[in-house]
């Protein structure tokens, strides 16, 4: 009857995430032959919210918008297919792999994660009903709306200091909110500036509990009994791995991150992971996409192995 | 037989304009670019006839420049069903102000002269279709 469809969704490999680690192994999948489907929610990955990156060789300096578009294009003229699904379940073993998304379901025979990094979010009452009245994940998409407001950054790390020194150049007066007794994570270089801006109060040792507001922010509430009136807040508190399909399938975790080997392999034959997701030290770009490669070499191995 | 393929030369160059004219109506009908000074009219009183689905963007927010190709993608396959009006908040502080725009990208919709329903953020592209789905159909 419909075999063809049917054959159709059948796969070597499915590479689920397309941000750095999962567009490069299939770059490389795809110069193997392997028939490959790509399954991602946003092209790019967290890399399109870079707003710029400096430390990718052979670019100067690139957006994160430019350096997802060029490996979108580099993996379509190999002829891999990109689907944007979500994906919710994985089922199987090695193999035989079922890939469900909100969509269809896929086969593979091998799995390559490449899931990344979520931002974190406060869980903190009002939060939730804030986005978009105050509450903000992306300083720099929504600084321009603070002119002459009081806002609130939360976090100690560069992403938070950063957006603290950019919100007062529109903002009167800037919180930072951290948890810490310094700012011991960020580039000394950051720091310095923060000290120096006279727009910025440093307010350590405090966590907000709630975010509170009728119909937009008006004040936050800390674990110190401190109440401080503000029409923003910017949540920085940096990005947590996107666990759910590798519990699913019982990959073994370390910190909530995968741990994998030199070849990218995980804990169960036939998946292997690559990028923010896995337990390597560095979460940059290059290494997802060093990694995205290994991972992909090795998927192709184990399937000239398994069919010799 | 020259003049019979001058005829049929005619009539093709004919259909094809054609074609091309009903291809630029479409696009025409599927996404316009709105400002303050024409949103009433290109938005609000457009709304009445068929559904507006505004995004208001900045180009230095990287996540509109990721959610705005999945809207235009939607725009062109629903051929009509909605349109897409995008709207610059950096340019256009009229209408940010209006609607209390406070973070970007977001993505209102207008039925009936009226804001019927509404989003924030850069959503992967099935959570943005079933959005439209269950606004216009």
């Amino acid at each position: 009857m419909n075999k063809e469809k049917i054959g159709e969704k059948n796969y070597d490999l499915i590479i689920v995430g397309a941000g750095p680690a999962g567009l490069t192994a299939a770059v490389y999948a795809g110069r193997y032959l392997l028939k490959t489907l790509v399954i991602g929610e946003l092209d790019g990955g967290m890399i399109s919210e870079a707003h710029e990156i400096h430390n990718f060789p052979t670019y100067k300096s690139i957006t994160g918008i430019e350096l997802a578009k060029r490996l979108i294009e580099q993996v379509r003229n190999l002829g891999v297919d990109i689907t944007h699904e979500t994906v919710e379940e994985i089922k199987g073993t090695d193999n035989n792999f079922s890939v469900i998304t909100n969509n269809d379901i896929y086969k593979a025979k091998k799995i390559i994660l490449a899931i990344g990094r979520k931002k974190k979010k406060l869980n903190v009452p009002g939060e939730k009903e804030l986005v978009g009245k105050g509450v903000s994940y992306c300083a720099t998409c929504d600084a321009s709306f603070f002119k002459d407001s009081i806002v609130a950054v939360v976090g100690g790390s560069n992403s938070a200091l950063t957006a603290a020194l950019l919100l007062s150049e529109y903002a009167k007066k800037v919180y930072i909110i951290y948890r810490g007794i310094k700012f011991s994570k960020a580039e000394p270089a950051w720091v310095k500036q923060v000290e120096s801006n006279d727009k910025i109060e440093r307010v350590f040792s405090s966590n907000i509990t709630e975010i509170k507001g009728k119909n937009s922010v008006e004040e936050i509430v800390l674990d110190t009994g401190r109440t401080i009136k503000v029409d923003g807040v910017f949540i920085e508190i940096g990005s947590v791995p996107d666990n759910k399909l590798a519990n699913q399938i019982n990959i073994n975790l370390d910190n909530d991150y995968i741990v994998v080997d030199k070849s990218q392999k995980t804990s169960v034959r036939g998946v292997f992971a690559a990028g923010d997701i896995t337990n390597n030290p560095l979460k940059q770009a290059i290494t997802a996409a060093a990694e995205g490669a290994i991972a992909a070499a090795s998927a192709y191995h184990e399937i000239k192995s398994d069919n010799p | 037989m020259d003049e019979l393929e001058k005829i049929r030369e005619k009539k093709r160059k004919e259909f094809l304009n054609r074609i091309r004219k009903t291809k630029e109506g479409d696009k025409m009908e599927t996404k316009i670019d709105v400002n303050d000074s024409n949103f009433e009219k290109e938005v609000i009183e457009k709304s009445k006839q068929v559904p507006v689905v505004v995004d208001l963007w900045a180009p230095w927010c990287t996540p509109c420049l990721m959610l705005g190709p999945i809207l235009e993608k939607l725009a062109e396959e629903y051929k009509g069903k909605f349109i897409l009006a995008k709207l610059n908040v950096d340019e256009n502080p009229f209408v940010s102000q209006k609607y209390q725009i406070r973070s970007i990208p977001s993505v209102k919709l207008f039925k009936d002269g009226k804001l019927a329903d509404a989003f924030i953020g850069a959503i992967p592209e099935p959570q943005v279709r079933a959005w439209i789905t269950k606004n216009i159909d």
